[in-house]
């Protein structure tokens, strides 16, 4: 079924972010125009803290060196039991599911005495791949094939498959996931060693799909190996992010996830958060994920992540920045990352009413005679380059040579970018506003990369 | 492991209640500062210079502004009503 873009909810949010707004500036600007040079002064500096928080995440992620290829790379800590939930939406992701599981099944370093693999799905339809399914939960003991009728959510397949865990560490992956085989072993160092969740990175594998594909491959380079670990070294916590996170059992049974949220682990990272559990980030637990192919698929995932994270932000923002088990530090960052998150789209577009009143009236702006514009300006344009470099850095060796060249467009795109995301994360607040909660999955499709792992070197698919 | 909240808030560190009310003040602060600017003052003028003399412009951006408001506010009240409607009939 062919699905449109919210065409009327980009047009009202152009509407109520845009116009009203270069009405009301125009009008308060002809009364005095010194409004629109403080307003100036506002977004300037609203671009320049997100710029300079980019910046500084960044130089941490950097600072850190990743851990040396070689013996100490895999540890040899002894592992408990682990469960690995793999979460599906059958009827997306029936051509990719039997990869997953043979995957995990069979590059999984974890001994097969404490290995358990749960397939937690739903679907309104019986398909064919359940039988063969059906088949390899009668052949391997460790496979079980968890049907949760009733289910319309990746939180209620994996709620339900938590009465059928048996280990003491819990991983959760969406269907696309091909984790490292020793994600285990390197997430439980944090475990055993007083952390409640650890998250790992997610990198994509079908970066050569299209020019799309790959510019999201070196996004979730920037996201998974720069941004997260970056503030995970500045404030020692985390966020969980859906996938390729591990969790303590007994923790996740404790907060299990919100089958009424939109991003239900958005929501489990901040109810944990707030009870005092600890979250990890570590960029080494590597794995491959499928990014959306078309352009509208793409657009309902960020819509859909946009409004799970503005739904949190209205229902947990008082009690994240009240709660007594963070410093000042981490309460600064979680009010950066959840209520700075959300004013920050409609207070960078106001540069554009800025500009379009400031010609209605026939105004000059001096973009360049302000030293403070200037460095405002110079720093917001900054941010770009030095992120992409950093994540160039930081990024696996797959992605450096393959995507070579893409860095530096990627960093010449970033503006245009951000203000894409940022479009799309205002249609998903006025959506929330009025109501419209309604969400589409996003389908896996097996693209020319798709159907083969080829990103990590030890990261090799059944078959291969 | 949860506090309940009352307790929770009595646990709270000082630094963090007095970081919380510097943010909220902060944030009214640079409201009052952006809404009510001087009207002349010393400082770097980034944006000057001759207001519109057209004078239909004013009162014709008046009148889109109003309009484009009432015609929000209309659009967004019926879809309000339109997804509690859903609402309701996805419950029964």
């Amino acid at each position: 079924m062919k699905r449109h873009l919210p065409y009327g909810s980009v047009a009202m949010v152009c509407i109520v972010a845009v116009l009203i707004p270069t009405g009301l500036y125009t009008l308060i600007g002809s009364a005095n125009i010194r409004f629109l040079e403080r307003l100036h002064y506002l977004v300037s500096t609203v671009y320049a803290i997100t710029s300079v928080m980019v910046i500084v995440e960044a130089w941490a992620a950097y600072r850190r060196r990743p851990a040396r290829v070689g013996r100490d790379r895999v540890p040899t800590l002894e592992v408990p039991d682990c469960t690995a939930i793999v979460a599906a939406y059958l009827p997306n992701e029936q051509q990719i599911i039997l990869q997953t599981v043979r995957h995990l099944l069979d590059n999984l370093a974890a001994p097969a005495e404490r290995l358990q693999v749960i397939l937690a799905y739903n679907s309104p339809d019986v398909l064919p791949v359940e039988a063969t399914l059906r088949r390899l939960a009668e052949e391997d003991a460790r496979f079980t094939l968890l049907r949760v009728e009733g289910s319309l959510s990746k939180a209620q397949n994996i709620n339900a498959a938590l009465a059928h865990a048996r280990g003491r560490v819990i991983a959760i992956y969406d269907a696309d996931h091909l984790p490292e085989p020793h994600c285990f072993q390197k997430a439980w160092r944090w475990l055993a060693d007083g952390y409640d969740v650890v998250q790992g990175r997610c990198v994509i594998r079908n970066y050569a799909d299209s020019w799309f594909t790959r510019l999201i491959a070196i996004e979730f380079e920037s996201i998974y190996a720069v941004s997260h670990p970056g503030r995970s070294l500045l404030t020692d916590t985390a966020i969980f992010g859906g996938s390729n996170g591990y969790w303590r059992a007994e923790v996740l049974r404790a907060i299990r996830l919100d089958p009424a949220m939109l991003t239900e682990d958005i929501d489990s990272s901040v109810r944990a958060l707030i009870a005092g559990y600890r979250l990890l980030h570590d960029r080494s637990i590597v794995s491959e994920e499928l990014a959306p192919t078309r352009f509208t698929d793409w657009w309902f995932q960020r819509q859909r992540w946009a409004q799970g994270w503005f739904e949190v932000t209205l229902k947990h923002q008082d009690r994240l920045l009240s709660s007594p088990h963070f410093n000042a530090r981490q309460t600064l960052m979680w009010f950066y990352m959840f209520l700075w998150r959300e004013v920050y789209p409609a207070l960078s577009l106001q540069a554009l009413p800025l500009v379009l009143a400031a010609l209605l009236l026939n105004a000059r702006i001096g973009w360049v005679s302000n030293w403070y514009f200037t460095l405002t300006t110079a720093v917001t344009l900054l941010s770009a380059p030095v992120i992409t470099w950093i994540t160039y850095q930081r990024t696996l060796w797959r992605a450096r040579d393959q995507l070579r060249w893409w860095y530096p467009l990627y960093a010449g795109l970033n503006p245009l970018y951000v203000v894409l995301k940022n479009w799309v994360a205002l249609v998903a607040q006025y959506r929330h506003l009025v109501g419209a909660n309604e969400w589409v999955s996003t389908p896996r499709r097996r693209g020319r990369a798709g159907a083969r792992p080829v990103a990590h070197p030890s990261l090799a698919a059944p078959g291969d | 492991m949860m506090l309940p909240l009352a307790q929770q808030a009595r646990q709270r560190p000082p630094r963090v209640v007095l970081l919380g009310r510097a943010i909220r003040l902060l944030f009214v602060a640079v409201l009052l500062w952006a809404v009510f600017p001087a009207r002349a003052g010393g400082e770097m003028a980034a944006i000057d210079g001759p207001v519109t003399r057209q004078a239909w412009l004013l009162p014709a951006v008046a009148l889109a502004t109003v309009g484009l408001t009432l015609f929000a506010v209309a659009t967004i009240s019926y879809q309000r009503r339109a997804a509690r409607r859903a609402a309701a009939r996805g419950r029964s």
